[in-house]
C-alpha cells in the first residue's frame, strides 16, 4: 500500500489523476495548495508527492523546499511551465521528476511507479557481481537480463550489447561510428544509420517517454550516452 | 516709447507671492503715503541745510581755535587782525598829515594807540596833539594785557617824506564802551564760543537725520498705498541712460548759471546757493528714487537705450545670417573663394610694391593659415564619411562628435546623428514589441495548458469508459485527437515566437552534421517506413563540423522530417544529402509532394503557412517558420525550392575549421 499525495489547485486535474492512479496498491491523498501539501507530508506517511508549481498561497517550488527540509519522499512536479529554465529550477530544488502539462496519463502512472520502486524497493546501488546499475536500469551480464525499475524488458542481442557498452561508461558520449566499430567489430562504411535505428528502438524499450529520455540520452550532432546514475 | 518699455518692464514681474498677498489687506504703510514722502523730502532738505550750516560753523570755530584755546586767547587772536587794520588806517592818516582826523577816528572805536619806537622809546614829541595825553605810559583804564603790537612807519614831516620804523601798540577797551564793529564782533565771538560744542553735534545729528530721510525715501520709492508691489514712478518710463545724461547736462547748466550769479553780491549769492542746493536735493532725490524703483522692479537694463540698440543689432545680425543662409552654398563658397582670391591679389600687388622677399614670406604665412583649414575640412569630411559608413553597416548607435565640426559639416553631422537616433528608436521599439509578443504568447500558453490538460485527460477517460454507444467513443477520440493537436500548436507557437525574437538561448558548440544526420535517420527510420517512404542519405567521407546548438539543430531536422512524413507522396524516395562546398556546408532535404504546391517558397516560410490550401492534413504551419528562424539564429541560411512536385529545403551553414 503506497500513500500518494496529489496536489494541484485545479480540482478537475486532481480528479483525473485520481482516476488514472486508481489502483488497489495506492491510497490517494489530495491537497489544493502548497501549504496543505506540506502539512500532509508532515502528518501522514506519504510515499510520493505529485505536485503542481503554480498554486495559490504557497507555490510548488516553495512547498518543495519545505518538504525537503524534513522528508526524503520522491516528488514529481507536474506543471504547465515547460521552459528549460523551469525544469532546471524544479530539479535543482529537489524534485525527482518533472512532467509538463498537458501530460500523458500513461506516462504519469509509469513515472509514479518508477519513482515508488526506486524509493521503496530498490536499495541505493548494492553492486552484485556482473550487475551494472544505472538509475533504474539494471543489467545482469551473467543472466543477460535487463530490467527497468524492477521490470524485466526484452532486448535483442545487438540492443543488449549497445546498452552494455553505454552503461559500462556512464556519461561518456559515443558516436555512432564508435559504437558500430565496438559492437560489429568492423568499419561502418555508411552503415552508422543502423546504430541510430537500434538506439531509437532501445530507447523506446527503456524509456518511459522516448522523446524525453531519462537514461539513454541523445547528444545531437555528437552521439549517445548513458546518463550518470542519479 | 513709453508703452513698449512698460511692457518690457512688466512682463517679467514676479508673480510668485501674488496669490498669497491677495488674501491679505494691503497694509497701510508710512512708506506708501505721498504726504509722508513729501514731508520727509522737506525734512531732508531742512536737515541738510542744518548739517551744512553746522558743519560750516564747526569749521569756522575750528579755524578760529575755539576748541584749542581759551576765550581770551581767541579774542586776542581775532583782535590781532583788527589791530593791523587800525594801524594801517592810522598810518594812512599820518602820511597825509591829518593827525586830527586820526584822533577823531580813534574816538569812534574801542581802542587807543601808542606809537613806540623799536627800542621801546616813545616817539619824540613833534606830533602835536595826539599823543599829549598818552605820551607818558600805558593809558589808564584800558585792559593792559589786551594790546597788540603792529610794526609800521611813523611819518613825522608833512607829506610823509620822513619816517621812522615804529611799533603801533593798539590797546583795546575790554568793556567795549563804544558801539562799533569791534564790539559787535566781540559779542558774536562770545556767543559763538559759548555754543562751540553744539556745532559738530548738530552737524552730526543733521547728517544722521538726512541719511535716514534718504534711506526712507529710497525704500519708499515705488510703494503706494492701495497698490500691490512696486508701482513705477513718473520717470520710470524713460530710458535710464538717456535720463542720466539729460540730468547730468541740466545740472551742469544749472551749476554754470549759478557760478555766474554767485559773483553778483552776497544777497544773491546766498539765494543762489540755496536755490542750487534745493535743486540738487529735490531733483537728485527724484532721480535716485527712480533708480531705486527700477532696481526693485528688476531687469533695469532692459529699459536702456543701449539695450534697445543692442537687441536691434542682434536682431539685424540674426536676420542677416538667415539671409546669408538663404544664399545657396555654391554661391557662398564662390563668394568666399572670391574674397580669398581678392585678398591674395592684394597681397601680390603689395608684395610687388614692397619686394619679393617680403612677398614670399607673406605667401608662406597665407599657406600656413590655409593648410590648417584644409586639414580641418578633411577631418570633418572623414568623420562624416565614417559615420555614414557605420550607419549603413547597421550600427545605429554610432554617433558623430559634432562638437568640433562647424558650418555645414556640423549640420550634416547632426542630421546623421538624428537618423541614427531614429533608427535605434525604431529598432528598440520593434524589439520591445516582439519581446512583449513572446511574453504574451508564453503567458497565454501557460494559462491555456491547464484547462487543456483537463480536456485531454477527460477525453481520454471517456474513450476508455466502456460504452454501449460506439459513437460516444468515436466522438471522444476526435476530442482527444484535436486537443492533442491544440497542445502541439501551443508548444510550437511559443517556440516560433521565441525563435523569431531571438530570445532563445543558443549554446553554440562544435557539432558534427554527419552524426546528426545519422541520428535523425535513426529517429525517423521506422516512421518513414510506415508511410512507405524510402530514405536515401548521402554524405561525404570526412567529418564536417559546424558551430551550432545541437538541440536547436535537431529541432530543425525534426520539423523538416516531420513535414516529409506528413506531406511526402507515399512510396517515393526521400533524399537527404550533406555536401561541403569550400567553407560552407549544405544540407538538403528533398521529397515529392503529395499535394499540388501552389504557393511560393516565401509564403511557405511565413508562420501558419501550409502547402495544402484545404488544410486537411494534421499540422499547424509553424514547422517551417520555426526551422527557418532557428537556422538563422545559428548563422545559417534556410532556402525552400519548389520545382513542380519536388519540394526541397536547403540549409547552409559555415564550416567550422
Amino acid at each position: 500500500m503506497y500513500n500518494i499525495l496529489i496536489c494541484d489547485d485545479e480540482k478537475d486535474i486532481v480528479n483525473a489523476l485520481k482516476i488514472y492512479l486508481n489502483d488497489s496498491e495506492y491510497r490517494l491523498f489530495t491537497a489544493y495548495n502548497g501549504k496543505e501539501a506540506v502539512r500532509m507530508v508532515m502528518q501522514e506517511e506519504i510515499h510520493l508527492v505529485l505536485m503542481d508549481i503554480m498554486m495559490p498561497e504557497m507555490d510548488g517550488i516553495e512547498a518543495m523546499v519545505k518538504i525537503r527540509e524534513t522528508s526524503n519522499v520522491p516528488v514529481i512536479l507536474l506543471t504547465a511551465k515547460s521552459e528549460d529554465s523551469d525544469k532546471i529550477l524544479g530539479l535543482t530544488v529537489g524534485a525527482d521528476d518533472y512532467i509538463t502539462k498537458p501530460f500523458n496519463p500513461v506516462e504519469v502512472s509509469a513515472r509514479v511507479k518508477s519513482q515508488l520502486r526506486r524509493y521503496l524497493l530498490l536499495g541505493a546501488g548494492v553492486q552484485h557481481n556482473g550487475v551494472i546499475r544505472c538509475g533504474g536500469i539494471e543489467l545482469d551480464d551473467i543472466q543477460k537480463k535487463v530490467s527497468v525499475d524492477g521490470e524485466e524488458i526484452a532486448l535483442t542481442p545487438t540492443e543488449y550489447d549497445i546498452l552494455k557498452l553505454l552503461m559500462m561508461h556512464p556519461g561518456q558520449v559515443f558516436s555512432p561510428k564508435q559504437i558500430y566499430m565496438k559492437i560489429w567489430n568492423d568499419q561502418p562504411y555508411g552503415s552508422e544509420n543502423t546504430v541510430a535505428v537500434h538506439i531509437r528502438h532501445l530507447r523506446e524499450k527503456v524509456e518511459i517517454n522516448p522523446a524525453e529520455p531519462r537514461y539513454l540520452k541523445v547528444v545531437w550532432g555528437q552521439g549517445y550516452k548513458m546518463e550518470k546514475g542519479r | 516709447m513709453s508703452d513698449a518699455i512698460r511692457d518690457d518692464l512688466y512682463e517679467d514681474e514676479p508673480v510668485t507671492d501674488k496669490r498669497q498677498e491677495k488674501n491679505r489687506q494691503p497694509r497701510r504703510m508710512l512708506r506708501g503715503s505721498v504726504f509722508m514722502k513729501g514731508f520727509v523730502l522737506f525734512l531732508l532738505m531742512l536737515s541738510l541745510f542744518v548739517a551744512m550750516g553746522a558743519a560750516a560753523l564747526t569749521y569756522v570755530s575750528f579755524e578760529a581755535g575755539f576748541y584749542a584755546n581759551n576765550f581770551h586767547t581767541v579774542v586776542q587772536e581775532s583782535l590781532r587782525n583788527n589791530a593791523g587794520q587800525i594801524a594801517d588806517e592810522l598810518s594812512q592818516y599820518f602820511a597825509r598829515g591829518k593827525h586830527k582826523t586820526a584822533a577823531a577816528y580813534l574816538h569812534t572805536i574801542n581802542a587807543e594807540v601808542a606809537v613806540v619806537e623799536k627800542d621801546n622809546q616813545f616817539v619824540p614829541n613833534d606830533s602835536v596833539f595826539l599823543w599829549q595825553s598818552y605820551a607818558k605810559t600805558v593809558p589808564t583804564g584800558f585792559y593792559s594785557t589786551l594790546y597788540v603790537d603792529v610794526e609800521g612807519y611813523w611819518f613825522y614831516s608833512t607829506g610823509g617824506r620822513n619816517y621812522k620804523d615804529v611799533v603801533y601798540r593798539v590797546f583795546f577797551d575790554p568793556d567795549f564802551e563804544i558801539e562799533d564793529d569791534l564790539k559787535e564782533q566781540y559779542r558774536l565771538s562770545q556767543y559763538a564760543y559759548m555754543y562751540r560744542a553744539v556745532y559738530p553735534v548738530a552737524a552730526g545729528c543733521a547728517c544722521l537725520l538726512s541719511f535716514f530721510c534718504f534711506c526712507f525715501l529710497l525704500s519708499s520709492a515705488g510703494r503706494r498705498n492701495g497698490r500691490e508691489g512696486i508701482v513705477p514712478g513718473p520717470l520710470t518710463r524713460f530710458y535710464i541712460d538717456v535720463l542720466t545724461i539729460l540730468y547730468i547736462s541740466v545740472s551742469g547748466c544749472v551749476l554754470s548759471a549759478a557760478d555766474v550769479l554767485v559773483n553778483e553780491g552776497w544777497m544773491i549769492r546766498i539765494v543762489v546757493i540755496f536755490a542750487v542746493i534745493l535743486y540738487f536735493v529735490i531733483t537728485g532725490m527724484f532721480y535716485l528714487m527712480d533708480i531705486a524703483i527700477r532696481l526693485k522692479l528688476g531687469k533695469w537694463w532692459r529699459c536702456t537705450l543701449l539695450y534697445k540698440l543692442w537687441s536691434l543689432l542682434k536682431q539685424s545680425i540674426s536676420s542677416t545670417t538667415t539671409l546669408l543662409s538663404l544664399i545657396p552654398s555654391v554661391w557662398s563658397i564662390l563668394a568666399l573663394f572670391a574674397a580669398i582670391s581678392i585678398l591674395e591679389g592684394i597681397g601680390v600687388l603689395f608684395a610687388a610694391e614692397v619686394g619679393e622677399a617680403f612677398g614670399i614670406v607673406l605667401w608662406i604665412f597665407i599657406k600656413i593659415a590655409e593648410v590648417f583649414w584644409v586639414i580641418y575640412i578633411g577631418v570633418c569630411c572623414k568623420s562624416l564619411i565614417t559615420a555614414g559608413r557605420e550607419l549603413a553597416a547597421g550600427k545605429e548607435n554610432y554617433r558623430v562628435d559634432t562638437s568640433k565640426l562647424m558650418f555645414g559639416f556640423k549640420e550634416h553631422g547632426d542630421s546623421l546623428n538624428s537618423i541614427g537616433v531614429g533608427i535605434s528608436k525604431a529598432v528598440e521599439a520593434r524589439m520591445k514589441s516582439e519581446r512583449l509578443k513572446t511574453e504574451l504568447i508564453s503567458n497565454v500558453s501557460h494559462d491555456i495548458k491547464t484547462p487543456l490538460t483537463s480536456i485531454i485527460n477527460y477525453a481520454d477517460l471517456i474513450c476508455k469508459e466502456p460504452s454501449e454507444n460506439p459513437k460516444i467513443t468515436e466522438y471522444a477520440e476526435v476530442l482527444e485527437r484535436q486537443s492533442k493537436r491544440l497542445k502541439k500548436l501551443m508548444e510550437d507557437l511559443v517556440e516560433a515566437s521565441k525563435a523569431t525574437t531571438g530570445t532563445l538561448e543558443v549554446e553554440a558548440a562544435p557539432c558534427e552534421v554527419g552524426v546528426l544526420l545519422i541520428q535523425a535517420v535513426g529517429e525517423y527510420q521506422s516512421k518513414l517506413e510506415e508511410k512507405g517512404l524510402e530514405l536515401r542519405v548521402k554524405q561525404p567521407e570526412q567529418e564536417v563540423k559546424i558551430l551550432a546548438d545541437g538541440r536547436h539543430l535537431w529541432r530543425i531536422f525534426d520539423n523538416l522530417l516531420n513535414n516529409i512524413c506528413k506531406y511526402a507522396q507515399e512510396n517515393t524516395r526521400v533524399f537527404l544529402s550533406l555536401e561541403q562546398k569550400e567553407d560552407r556546408v549544405q544540407i538538403t532535404f528533398r521529397n515529392m509532394s503529395k499535394y499540388l504546391l501552389e504557393v511560393s517558397p516565401e509564403e511557405l516560410e511565413e508562420r501558419f503557412a501550409r502547402g495544402d490550401r484545404s488544410r486537411h492534413e494534421e499540422g499547424n504551419g509553424l514547422g517551417l517558420s520555426i526551422a527557418k528562424n532557428l537556422t538563422e539564429l545559428q548563422n545559417g541560411s534556410f532556402r525552400i525550392v519548389i520545382d513542380g512536385d519536388l519540394f526541397k529545403v536547403v540549409l547552409d551553414f559555415p564550416v567550422l575549421r
